[in-house]
């Protein structure tokens, strides 16, 4: 090998970057050649030098920053998504779908009182400053301190310091202190509020025996404190929209935040200097009894979407079945219901659902069948059409319960299996199932597959309202 | 190099991004930050530009990771990236001194004996404070290079990058890859005068 062809391959010849029979030539080339034997030393020596520089980390802060970022830019595409699915020009009032003549005859008292609700929501002000609920539904109750005794958890119940709510399965409560704060209270909480931000102090703290909690923060928050402690953890409030769940049977707690910022530390005989951490946008810790937090990771897309339910405490939901909470409400369901669809603004729904309203008053009013069926089949197209998870649960639960009352039983199977399977999360899957397990019971005749999907019920959803509904139907079955 | 904390490979995070996107851009972002960062502020020389370099990067990625095909290609695409917005930064500052191959650079008198070391290879374990020291000088040495060897010089001898990898990110072929990585690394021994 040629000694300029060889110095020139020096690099390559070190970086191990050379075929095996090049490196060869060149070794034999170095045998004789000082001067590229030196160049290689010398070469190695700055590569070897180079390579031992530390790669520093980031500045504290960056990590915090980052996350804030990547949460504005989430906000921003989920707003562009909002934005690019289509306008509803539903009228000014409220519009009911139903498919019976049966229900038709309630429907005008139903509905009234179902505006009746809307405006008393919107009319009232909270004037006191303070805590209020402000929406609720299913069971629950506040401890009064005042009156020494539980009280039903209605809108406009002002709450005060050491009262207590403890939620049922199914029950959601949302509570405003006005311009401070909003926090929404799923199923099976409970809820000490130890201290309230009032005109002489500025300290929230609510103690949370288990549950869920979507707590978001107002302007006029700012310069206040708000402190949440659970059995394994404490946090404190910076100014923020967040989401806390405590499962007090396995003594953990979940943090996770959508915007700005909370510091939680763990509880109990901790021997750890990192025992607190600050969870930023975008992050979620989660805080065993005893044990420090986790360090802090991004959320999940699943749990992004949880998220989304913090911008929408206090509103009352687009659609609606008219059923209740109670065991009867899979009879309900399936009389059929009623599906409330009340308009409001920003409007969500697409002007194709208004149209499928006329169509089934048109069927109902003319008994006809065949536009029965055809407005059933126009309403299955659009829920593919327009996928709106907000709505497709109840959407679908109606469509199931529409195309059993149509006797097109099979269709009536499909909708319900679809809502199984897209929503398992949702609280109204025990509803679907057991709704599923009467179609094949008492449409089909088919008392084993029915009798399977009771068991279902027992078994994942033993505390659901269809619990019960489901036990006296296998003891009929078998 | 030191290595990352994170040792999960390119394929991992590529699947991690195909399933969940957040989890996936998290271990991405984890696995690579510290080193963006650091390869950022050898190409713009300034730490606080490097870092919002690096966030505009990290949020680039964000915004386009679901069109990302390719496992193979991750740690190039990310580099890639912060590469282009650190040679934008470049073009728009009037702060890129030339510094020709054959041209000395003058490190100060005081230097000497630590030039020496390096040159020597005679660091021991006690010389903790002296190492640090040539640590200074030698970043030093790299940021009088013309960018095109600084960055060169990062890729392979700091971040460990094959000539392949390299090129990928510098957009070029692995032999210009190689011919660059000479001359930077001779212009740096003729800092440290060694021969």
């Amino acid at each position: 090998m040629e000694h300029r062809d060889c110095f020139s391959k020096l690099s390559a010849y070190l970086d191990k970057e050379l075929e095996a029979e090049e490196r060869r030539r060149m070794e034999l080339h170095f045998a004789n050649c000082f001067e590229c034997k030196i160049e290689l030393e010398c070469l190695k020596k700055i590569k070897q030098a180079v390579n031992a520089l530390p790669i520093e980390k980031r500045s504290v802060g960056f990590d915090a920053k980052m996350h804030q970022l990547i949460a504005n830019e989430r906000i921003v595409l989920n707003k562009k998504q909002q934005e690019q699915k289509p306008k509803s020009t539903l009228p000014e009032t409220g519009k009911s779908i139903w498919s019976s003549n049966a229900i038709k005859v309630g429907l005008s008292l139903v509905a009234a009182s179902f505006v009746l609700a809307i405006g008393l929501r919107l009319l009232w002000q909270p004037e006191r400053f303070g805590p209020v609920i402000i929406a609720s539904r299913g069971l629950a109750q506040v401890y009064s301190q005042k009156q020494a005794k539980w009280i039903p958890a209605k809108p406009g119940l002002n709450i005060s310091k050491n009262d207590q709510l403890r939620l049922a399965a199914y029950a959601q409560v949302d509570i405003e202190a006005k311009e401070y704060y909003s926090i929404r209270v799923k199923e099976n909480s409970e809820i000490l509020f130890i201290q309230l931000a009032g005109k002489s102090n500025k300290t929230t703290m609510l103690n949370v025996k288990s549950g869920n909690l979507f707590i978001k923060t107002e302007p006029g928050f700012k310069g206040s404190d708000m402190y949440i402690k659970t059995p394994s953890a404490k946090a404190t409030v910076i100014g923020t929209a967040f989401v806390l769940q405590v499962n007090p049977e396995q003594n953990l707690t979940w943090l996770g935040v959508l915007k700005g910022a909370v510091a939680i530390e763990g509880v109990g005989e901790i021997e750890n200097t990192l025992n607190r951490v600050v969870v930023s946008s975008g992050e979620k810790t989660t805080i065993k009894r005893g044990d420090p937090p986790a360090l802090p990771e991004f959320l999940s897309d699943k749990e992004w979407q949880l998220m989304d339910e913090l911008y929408h405490i206090g509103e009352l939901p687009q659609v609606a079945l008219l059923i209740g909470t109670s065991s009867k409400r899979v009879e309900e369901l399936m009389a059929p219901c009623m599906l409330y669809v009340y308009d409001k603004e920003p409007r969500t729904l697409p002007k194709e659902f208004e149209d499928v309203v006329v169509n089934i008053t048109e069927a109902v009013r003319k008994n006809d069948m065949s536009l029965h069926e055809r407005a059933a089949n126009r309403l299955r197209d659009l829920i593919k059409k327009y996928p709106n998870p907000k709505y497709n649960v109840q959407f679908l639960l109606f469509l199931g319960a529409y195309y059993n009352y149509l006797d097109a039983y099979e269709q009536s199977i499909s909708c319900f299996e679809e809502m199984v399977k897209d929503f398992p999360d949702s609280n109204l899957v025990s509803l679907a199932l057991c709704a599923e397990a009467i179609v094949y019971h008492k449409s089909l005749k088919d008392k084993e597959k029915a009798v399977q999907l009771y068991r279902n019920i027992l078994d994942l959803y033993k505390n659901s309202p269809e619990a019960e509904h489901a036990k006296g139907a296998i003891s009929n079955l078998t | 190099m030191r290595k990352s904390q994170d040792h999960l490979s390119d394929g991992d995070i590529f699947k991690l991004i195909t399933d969940d996107k957040q989890k996936g851009f998290d271990r991405l972002y984890r696995k690579y930050v510290d080193r963006i960062i650091n390869y950022a502020f050898y190409l713009v020389k300034k730490r606080y530009i490097a870092e919002e370099l690096t966030q505009e990067a990290f949020l680039c990625a964000y915004r386009d990771i679901e069109n990302f095909r390719s496992d193979s290609k991750i740690s190039t695409w990310i580099y890639t990236i912060v590469r282009n917005l650190a040679y934008n930064w470049l073009k728009h500052s009037k702060y890129e001194p030339k510094i020709s191959v054959d041209q000395k650079i003058n490190l100060g008198d005081g230097e000497a004996a630590l030039i020496e070391a390096i040159a020597n290879n005679s660091l021991g374990p006690d010389e903790i404070t002296s190492k640090k020291e040539i640590d200074v000088l030698l970043k030093k040495a790299i940021s009088t290079l013309e960018v095109k060897y600084r960055d060169v010089i990062i890729l392979c001898d700091l971040h460990e990058f094959s000539y392949k990898k390299a090129g990928e990110i510098l957009s070029c072929n692995p032999e210009a890859v190689g011919m660059r990585l000479m001359r930077a690394r001779k212009m740096l021994a003729a800092v440290f005068k060694i021969d």
